[in-house]
């Protein structure tokens, strides 16, 4: 079992670097496609575009790399329902409404190249990999310690990775794009390279028992539900986080800065709906520890660091629901709004563990 | 040359608002309570009340937060600011203090921002909303005029069926689309130019969810003032004013809280406020296991027996997670510590002090430089000798044996030492002057005083938190409807749009809202219905409305206007 474990823990790290590389390269694709077809504007219908920037109706394909990806991708196997897509593409422009992606995400606005599509299919494939061995992850140190696998920093930060992933595909599914990809993959990484530190660091990552960890965790439904509340939603600010910077990175609304990046418009409404799912469940989760606490610590609340700054980050996306929800408001401020709740999301989870003492000292890392 | 005067022009247009009669600034002191409505009503209050309040619980988080416990005492607040505050704050400490930084979550001003809070929920988001939802909810407007069909800014027009379908054809067709899809469909009464007007909703219910989302955070903050709630005061004028069964009522509400330590066998009185008949509870037994790898408890948990009247009434083995409540009041396993039962005799053998003390601190001395070893030293200070004006200090230090060695030491009212010795408990005596080790006499350790002092045991005890909250149990179901409540406001927005058929032309509009993007699903309908366009010769696109000219143009024609 502990075998198991360390080799999905092991392919979770491969797995993570792997699909942050290919939604890199699905980015920088969708980047080179951005620019070839600004090029391309500029310079008339004369222009010639490179073969990465080639609609996704071309069938050839330049390099054997290239192939190759195609094939690892299932690309080939998808191609004729891309035709069939294309086709029917053109002749929606025909009529009343086009036939477009829910949102004017990069995905949807640029002409796919094959390789982009590729890549990007690829970045999709390893993601989902990636999520499956992070559960496998979870599920596995689960059964060899017999409690959920968040009692210290270690094992919390690769669940954060997981469910920042499921949340990810969540997205990335619902509503087609796969541009956050690099932003998600790269952070699950972090958390992953962060959890191999502290683990290392302050010896957290041998498994410990349920009857060894600290008496006031020995309360398995409660633990597993009032933290995995708290991670699943921190799971959400982080793509809301990831929507943030790319508002700020577009600007305007109106004039988009970068054709491959989704519009300031699309990552503003992306934001509010993982919001709008993070936000029940972080009030759920301190709900569930204020109802531990009572009858744990004898007080539901203690303005304890660790609530008190979860009640700040609660506080944060409350301001940022009512004044976009209420009042209207659109464009940086909300995006601010996003990182600032971003902010208080790392403060709670780091900041009240690292820096400042309180009763949720199960962190481990003092 | 005139440009300066259009300026100037503009720029005298707020000064000119801020002289209007009657008003200070933005209040309007001839109609204080509209002002104070209108005030109260504005989100950006609450998000400016919003944000103070995370501001203030950041810096609360930052800053050590006094406990509970030694805020009621100025003496050991005192004490704590000294020993917790100065020596990190050093010379900023008296302000931070006079800020009441220390206790924030206790300040006037904090509790100033909830009552403000609290208002600004109760008036914005209840009363002054209330109107609006509920006529929206259940009167809502059939049909609109004919230009918010073609002019919203949310809207999309089609074909629907064969070109010279009816109107009642088609608005059947649209019936039954939309009833498939979960909407509510109502007509509007029938018009005289052959057009029929539906409303379609889904969801509308949602929007009262807001109702309850409000309400339940003005009831957790009307919980948390009854958990606060402690009863009043001896010779409160309440006794006098509040007819006696209404006093008696909030008499037992009144909540308590407070840590216990009990060595083993020993038993304790709840404190009889709110209660009919004192409620004595003992600790039979307190045990604690050791991981012994990494020296951490892995469980520990007390054997309590509550007694009433002399009865037993309730018994218990106590956990963490796991308390005994007994007519309202809680026994949690809160912690433990070291406790030393001595005995003190005077030279005749006269029992002075007998009992178990409770070695409060807890301190870890540095390792020894020769031998590396580290004394983990558990002591007290300032305990009372009955009949005497003395107190003493006692200390046990577990030695590298694992014997424990405990010392005392006594000072009269002027803090001048009277007496001092100590014992290595089940071993030997040590001389008054810690230099050897020495016999014990008939009645245990001499000290310096000619006393004795025997230790009888040094061992791990419970200590109990004891509390009575009324609060507590109306917050849980607040909470589940407060999540629920934003559950159901997010997950099943309201959507509500306005359908106008003439004919198989369709034009469905809906009014903008924050909440959720209606374009998309109009756009949606249309592609489900078969996205044909509106046959223009049926109907005419609307009339460009006029071009606003650009802020930059419209001030060059002014400043040519004003030139001429």
């Amino acid at each position: 079992m502990g075998v198991m474990y360390l080799a999905f823990f092991d392919a979770s790290v491969a797995l993570a670097v792997l699909s942050a590389l290919a939604y890199f390269m699905y980015t920088f694709s969708q980047y080179r496609a951005a620019q070839a077809a600004q090029h391309a504007r500029r310079h008339g219908k004369g222009a010639r575009a490179r073969s990465s920037m080639r609609p996704a109706l071309a069938t050839a394909s330049t390099s054997p790399f290239a192939r190759a990806l195609h094939l690892l991708s299932g690309y080939a196997a998808n191609q004729s329902a891309q035709t069939v897509a294309a086709v029917q593409r053109v002749h929606a422009t025909a009529i009343a409404v086009p036939a477009r992606s829910d949102f004017e995400v990069a995905d949807a606005a640029l002409p796919v190249s094959e390789e982009s599509a590729a890549y990007g299919r690829l970045g999709s494939i390893l993601a989902w990999l990636l999520a499956f061995t992070l559960a496998m992850t979870l599920i596995m140190r689960t059964a060899i310690t017999g409690h959920a696998p968040w009692t210290n920093m270690y094992e919390a930060s690769i669940a954060l990775a997981a469910f920042l992933m499921f949340a990810y595909i969540y997205f990335e599914n619902r509503y087609k794009t796969r541009t956050m990809g690099v932003g998600a993959t790269g952070l699950a990484l972090l958390l992953l390279l962060f959890a191999i530190w502290v683990g290392a660091a302050f010896n957290q990552a041998e498994p410990v028992a349920f009857r060894k960890i600290m008496p006031a965790l020995q309360d398995n439904p409660i633990l597993t539900i009032h933290v995995s509340m708290m991670i699943v939603s921190y799971a959400f600010f982080i793509v809301g986080f990831i929507c943030g910077v790319i508002m700020l990175v577009q600007g305007d609304a109106a004039k988009p800065r970068y054709a491959w990046l989704p519009t300031a418009e699309a990552a503003d409404e992306l934001g509010y709906r993982s919001v709008t799912i993070g936000f029940p469940l972080l009030a759920l989760g301190i709900i569930l520890g204020a109802w531990w606490a009572n009858y744990a610590w004898g007080h539901y609340w203690s303005w304890d660091p660790k609530e008190t700054s979860a009640l700040i980050t609660w506080l944060v996306y409350a301001v940022y629901l009512h004044a976009r929800g209420l009042r209207g408001m659109r464009g940086k401020t909300m995006a601010w709004l996003l990182i600032a709740g971003f902010a208080a999301t790392l403060f709670t989870y780091f900041g009240v563990s690292f820096l400042v003492p309180g009763l949720h000292s199960y962190a481990g890392v003092k | 040359m005139a440009t300066p005067a259009v300026t100037r022009k503009i720029r005298q247009k707020p000064a000119a608002r801020e002289h209007r009669s009657g008003f200070i600034g933005g209040f309007n002191y001839r109609r204080p309570f509209d002002s104070l409505w209108g005030l109260f009503s504005n989100v950006k209050l609450c998000i400016v009340l919003i944000s103070i309040l995370a501001a203030l619980c950041l810096v609360g988080a930052i800053i050590s937060q006094a406990p509970a416990e030694v805020v009621s005492s100025p003496q050991d607040y005192a004490a704590w600011v000294a020993a917790n505050a100065q020596p990190q704050y050093h010379q900023f400490t008296n302000l931070m203090d006079w800020m009441q930084l220390f206790t924030i979550f206790r300040s006037w001003y904090f509790k100033v921002l909830i009552v403000l809070l609290a208002i600004n929920i109760l008036v914005g988001g209840m009363l002054n909303r209330a109107p609006a939802i509920w006529q929206k909810f259940r009167h809502p407007q059939l049909k609109r005029n004919d230009g918010f069909y073609v002019n919203s800014p949310v809207r999309v027009g089609l074909t629907v069926g064969d070109d010279d379908a009816a109107t009642a054809q088609t608005t059947e067709t649209l019936r039954a689309f939309f009833a498939r899809r979960g909407y509510r469909v109502e007509t509007a009464p029938a018009s005289n130019d052959e057009k029929a007007y539906l409303y379609v909703h889904r969801y509308s219910w949602s929007a009262l969810s807001t109702f309850v989302f409000h309400s339940s955070l003005i009831g957790i903050m009307l919980c948390a003032v009854l958990t606060g709630w402690s009863g009043f005061g001896r010779n409160s004028m309440a006794q006098r004013i509040l007819p006696a069964p209404l006093y008696n009522y909030f008499q037992n509400l009144a909540g308590f809280s407070y840590d216990q330590p009990l060595p083993n066998g020993d038993q304790g009185v709840v404190y009889p406020m709110g209660t009919p008949h004192n409620i004595i509870y003992r600790a039979q037994q307190f045990v604690m296991e050791v991981d012994p790898q990494r020296m951490q408890p892995t469980d520990f948990y007390t054997d309590l027996q509550i007694f009433q009247d002399g009865k037993l009434v309730a018994q218990k083995r106590i956990r963490v997670n796991d308390p005994l409540t007994y007519q309202g009041v809680t026994f949690h396993q809160a912690s433990f510590m070291m406790y030393a039962n001595i005995t003190l005799r005077d030279p005749q053998g006269n029992v002075i002090y007998s009992g178990s003390i409770p070695l409060t601190d807890h301190r870890t001395s540095p390792p020894d430089p020769n031998t590396g070893n580290v004394f983990q030293t558990n002591e007290v200070e300032d305990v009372p000798i009955p009949n005497y004006d003395e107190t003493m200090n006692l200390a046990a230090a577990l030695a590298p044996d694992g014997h424990w060695l405990v010392g005392i030491k006594a000072f009269d009212a002027n803090n001048n030492p009277v007496f001092q010795g100590a014992q290595l408990f089940g071993v030997s005596c040590v001389s008054p002057d810690g230099q050897q080790l020495v016999a014990a006499t008939q009645f245990g350790c001499k000290l310096s005083n000619g006393w004795s002092m025997q230790v009888n045991d040094v061992r791990r005890g419970t200590v109990l938190l004891i509390t009575k909250d009324a609060g507590s149990p109306l917050l849980w179901p607040i909470l589940a409807l407060l999540v629920l409540s934003l559950w159901l406001t997010f997950s099943f927005p309201p959507r509500r749009f306005w359908v106008q058929i003439a004919g198989s032309q369709v034009r469905m509009a809906a009014l903008k809202e924050h909440y959720v993007n209606h374009q998309r699903d109009l756009d949606a309908f249309a592609r489900a219905l078969g996205n044909r366009p509106l046959l223009p010769e049926r109907d005419p696109e609307p009339a460009p409305t006029k071009p606003v000219p650009k802020p930059a143009a419209r001030k060059v024609k002014e400043q040519q206007t004003a030139a001429v």
